[in-house]
């Protein structure tokens, strides 16, 4: 598939190179005249020197031809311009793009953005995973950002331990997915599953009643 | 009217002026404290202009504004792109009825366009347009 990104800093610069590796033809997009030359210097000529935000140089990218449109600069509103434009003027198939502000993940999602990384909430629940025994793990926003994948680690004197599935009134919406108890082995959820000390527990969660569910799974005797 | 206007810089001062002597209620946020100078100094902090030194594209420096009673708000720094995301926020998010944006590029006006924001330049101010504009909604 040919690519346009925009941004080929920190982020766009190794992505580039990884999408080649994959087989995909890709075009960069910097204002930077010395982060072109040396993408140009590491993956040959595939970097030009443009505004992210300027639908001339979209169009000279070959934003016409492109499948999809991947916005990694440092600037929040310059991704989202990126984007929209490609979207309004070259009808680019798939716009996706990092929003460093969590408040502009939302938006983004609002505007169209078909997929917003969230660099926040990436970092967060990567440093939430290096915490030894954190209860509660965002591991990643579902679809429209309604709803978000979370780990919860059960404590050994919760008053889940010992119950059933069934037995447990989860907040509406809410489906468990896997268990996972603390050698390691997998149970495959369904209403007799016996929810043991110290497991894991992976759902999908409604984002506005993770707070209940964590409650409920970590409340203690 | 309560209009925000996001950017002190000549265009944003220019309608802060212009407004103001129509009548309507001022509240300009730049985030740089020295941006007030092309401000008319009489009226500053005075009850018809109040100036805010926050980023004008955050919902909270929108909040501190006044946004949920404001009825133009108004993206005029001197980034387009910019100015377009404040005003994606201010009507999405925060339902403005007449939100307007500065844009230098005309390749992004059909954008704007589209997403029902009015898109204002220099020679809008010119014209005369905006402050009809206006004029007729009040």
């Amino acid at each position: 598939m040919y690519l346009v990104i925009v941004g080929g800093g920190k982020v766009g610069a190794p992505l580039a190179s990884s999408l080649i590796n994959e087989g995909h033809e890709v075009f960069v997009l910097d204002h930077d005249p010395e982060t072109v030359a040396s993408l140009q210097r590491e993956l040959g000529m595939i970097a030009t020197v443009g505004e992210a935000t300027s639908v001339r140089a979209l169009q000279e990218a070959g934003a016409s031809r492109a499948g999809a449109i991947i916005a990694t600069t440092d600037s929040d509103e310059d991704n989202l311009a990126a984007c929209q434009l490609a979207r309004t003027n070259f009808d680019i198939p798939r716009t996706i793009s990092i929003a460093h502000s969590p408040e502009n993940a939302e938006l983004f999602d609002i505007a169209g953005v078909d997929l917003v990384v969230s660099a926040t909430d990436l970092v967060l629940s990567n440093l939430a995973t290096g915490l030894p025994a954190h209860p509660l793990i965002r591991l990643m926003p579902i679809a429209d950002r309604s709803q978000e994948l979370v780990a919860i680690k059960l404590p050994a004197a919760g008053t889940v331990i010992g119950r059933t599935l069934s037995e447990l009134t989860l907040p509406y919406g809410t489906k468990i997915i896997l268990m996972v108890t603390s050698e390691g082995q997998s149970k495959t959820p369904d209403a007799d599953t016996l929810v043991e000390e110290e497991d894991q527990i992976i759902a999908l969660s409604p984002k506005n009643s993770t707070s209940e569910l964590w409650e409920l799974l970590t409340e203690l005797r | 009217m309560n209009v925000i206007i996001v950017g002190a810089g000549n265009l944003g001062s220019a309608l802060a002026r212009k407004l103001s002597d129509l009548g309507h209620r001022i509240t300009v946020i730049d985030k740089n404290p020295k941006a007030v100078s092309l401000l008319p100094r009489g009226r500053v902090n005075s009850g018809v202009m109040t100036v805010i030194h926050r980023d004008g594209s955050t919902g909270e420096a929108m909040i501190e504004a006044g946004i949920a009673n404001a009825d133009v708000f108004i993206a005029a720094t001197g980034k387009d792109s910019l100015n377009g995301l404040a005003a994606q926020r201010a009507k999405t998010i925060f339902r403005v009825e007449e939100v307007m944006t500065a844009v230098k590029d005309e390749g992004a006006r059909t954008l704007y366009d589209s997403l029902g924001i009015t898109t204002i330049n220099k020679a809008s101010l010119a014209s005369d347009q905006l402050v009809n504009l206006l004029a007729e909604e009040k």
